[in-house]
């Protein structure tokens, strides 16, 4: 008979605060008491903040909300700002800012790939130690990291954060020359891109099939991005506008972050909820490339989502091509917006998942009210749930350091958004 | 050529290796060396991009928040990197920090021939959108600190 023990694991997520668990677990004979995920969520400070400001500060306000994903908060701020007021940019602006989240995600996926996933899988406690035995590995994955940066960079802005956008469109148009020079460093990368995927089918990644609803957006004739309908595998199929009428918020005792539920469950958002929904809408040399590797989607396990993340990777390369192929200089990198009264509503695809933003405004575009729903709110239900399960099946018997690398695998899957708001250096000095 | 990079997020005491570029970019005493001599940087939470801001450079200070338990305000200065040892877990690709950054790229190659790190401690629980008093009141003091030391590696070969 298995010996029962009662298990108590806390994982400092969260050195917000010094001590401070961001995982608790409590297990007593056997069963799993109690599993409380806490997450720090910045845009809720943000909410208020925005309250007053001009509808022309917003992109650079909301910029600063997350390091990794500044972009995001631009496209889905812009958006609902020109849902407001009336105005459609084009089609130039419409390829551009698909550019610019090709930029994001490889850049997010490429860090999260190699840095961060793909030391547990190996073993390593970290990508230093993973680099001396897989040095080209780790290289390939910084240079898919910085070919995202160098398209976000493309669109000008500081190394702070990204200034390029604004409602309407771009402040300016990058040069016909800088376009053909990143086109050319975009295509190098694409057998890095294309290694990788294969090398991520290669995996022996643990089998965790789990049953879950994924929500994504869709859109008609693409791989979404920017636009489209909020979809679930639930058969939901929405306007982003009535978000708030089937995806409930509220507050959970444990944690100061709001949790999310759709039609009262939890539900996956992110690469892998993505694929699950939009495969379909790959190009057909991405399609057969996946059979070749034996990559299929829907996939219900979440350790597939490293899967999920070298795909877009590719596809965010073989996108940046395509847009990058048929680069012209606009004559107008903007439309001017005529302010108007209004509450308008963005939801794009952060690489984290889908970002959902509402604003009201008065007539002189002012910021009345703001709401901000951010990916890893919406998964923070789920990945208790996932917690819960993979726990479970992978057996309270093992000991304490075995469990808790399994529960910080379970959660990297998810890449949260946990420390945005916060980066320093928490350091222990080992003196001998 | 040496090359200053101020490290932060737009939060709370987060912020103040951003806040003291700027400072450093209007001081008086640095303005012959500006366009020749020094390079002043500030990168949100660079993450891992932080190696890619070394190239090329030989000569490099970093300028960052850190939490050691000492008093706000108070100036570390570490050349000896070794001693730089996280022990938190990160599980997001917003907690690959300066240590995990360094330690990348010490295994990697790709640390420039002098690297030091400035690190000033905060106070972890100054959330917001702006830089607690007590940490505010420290920074000329910081600011005419970090210029002496500059001053003094920028005449080091």
């Amino acid at each position: 008979m298995t010996e029962r023990r009662d298990i108590s694991i806390k994982v400092p997520v969260l050195a917000r605060v010094e001590g401070e668990g961001a995982l608790d677990i409590e297990v007593r004979d056997g069963k799993i008491e109690q599993l409380n995920l806490r997450i720090f969520e910045p845009p809720r400070l943000f909410e208020k903040f925005l309250e007053g400001r001009s509808y022309n500060e917003v992109a650079d306000i909301v910029a600063r909300i997350c390091g990794i994903c500044p972009v995001a908060y631009q496209m889905s701020a812009v958006h609902a700002i020109e849902q407001v007021f009336e105005c459609d940019p084009g089609p130039w602006v419409r390829d551009m800012r698909r550019l610019l989240y090709c930029g994001e995600w490889l850049e997010s996926h490429g860090l999260h790939v190699h840095l961060l996933a793909l030391p547990d899988y190996f073993g390593f406690n970290s990508v230093a130690e993973m680099a001396k035995q897989f040095p080209d590995e780790v290289r390939r994955g910084l240079a898919l990291q910085g070919i995202g940066n160098e398209i976000i960079r493309f669109f000008g802005g500081r190394s702070v954060h990204p200034i390029g956008v604004r409602v309407g469109g771009f402040y300016k148009a990058p040069k016909a020359a800088d376009a053909a020079a990143l086109l050319q460093k975009v295509q190098q990368q694409l057998t890095h891109a294309e290694a990788l995927l294969r090398w991520s089918a290669s995996l022996d990644l643990p089998d965790s099939t789990q049953d879950f609803v994924s929500v994504a957006t869709r859109h008609a004739g693409e791989y979404a991005m920017n636009e489209g309908r909020i979809v679930s595998d639930a058969g939901h199929d929405l306007a982003s506008e009535n978000f708030e009428n089937y995806f409930k918020e509220h507050q959970a005792p444990h944690s100061t972050a709001l949790h999310c539920h759709l039609d009262d469950r939890p539900y996956l958002v992110g690469p892998l909820a993505r694929l699950n929904l939009n495969h379909d809408r790959l190009p057909a040399a991405i399609k057969s490339l996946l059979h070749e590797c034996g990559i299929v989607f829907p996939d219900r396990n979440m350790f597939h989502s490293i899967i999920a993340r070298s795909v877009e990777i590719y596809y965010g390369l073989y996108e940046a091509t395509r847009i990058l192929e048929n680069y012209v200089v606009p004559g107008l990198s903007y439309v001017e917006a005529i302010p108007k009264a209004g509450i308008g509503f963005g939801c794009t695809e952060a690489p984290r998942g889908l970002l959902w933003h509402r604003y009201e405004l008065d007539a002189a575009g002012r910021i009345v009210q703001a709401t901000i729903v951010p990916p890893t709110s919406q998964n923070q239900a789920r990945i208790e749930e996932d917690l819960h399960n993979e726990l479970l099946a992978f057996g309270l018997e093992h000991d304490d350091a075995a469990l808790r690398l399994r529960a910080e695998m379970v959660i990297r899957n998810y890449d949260p958004c946990i420390s945005c708001s916060t980066h320093f250096l928490d350091l222990r000095v080992q003196r001998s | 050529m040496l090359k200053v990079i101020g490290i932060g997020s737009p939060f709370g005491d987060d912020q103040v290796g951003l806040l003291l570029i700027e400072a450093l970019r209007q001081a008086e005493q640095l303005q012959p060396y500006l366009k020749s001599d020094i390079e002043l940087l500030a990168v949100d939470r660079p993450g891992s991009g932080l190696l890619s801001l070394f190239e090329g450079a030989s000569k490099v200070v970093i300028i960052d928040a850190v939490v050691t338990g000492a008093s706000s305000g108070q100036l570390h200065c570490w050349s000896d990197l070794a001693v730089l040892e996280s022990s938190g877990s990160f599980l997001s690709s917003h907690g690959f920090g300066l240590a995990q950054a360094l330690a990348l790229g010490r295994q990697l190659g790709g640390l420039p021939e002098q690297l030091f790190v400035f690190g000033i401690e905060i106070d972890p629980g100054a959330g917001g959108m702006d830089i607690s008093p007590r940490l505010q009141q420290k920074m000329p003091a910081l600011t005419v600190q970090i210029i002496a030391l500059l001053e003094l590696y920028r005449s080091e070969t």
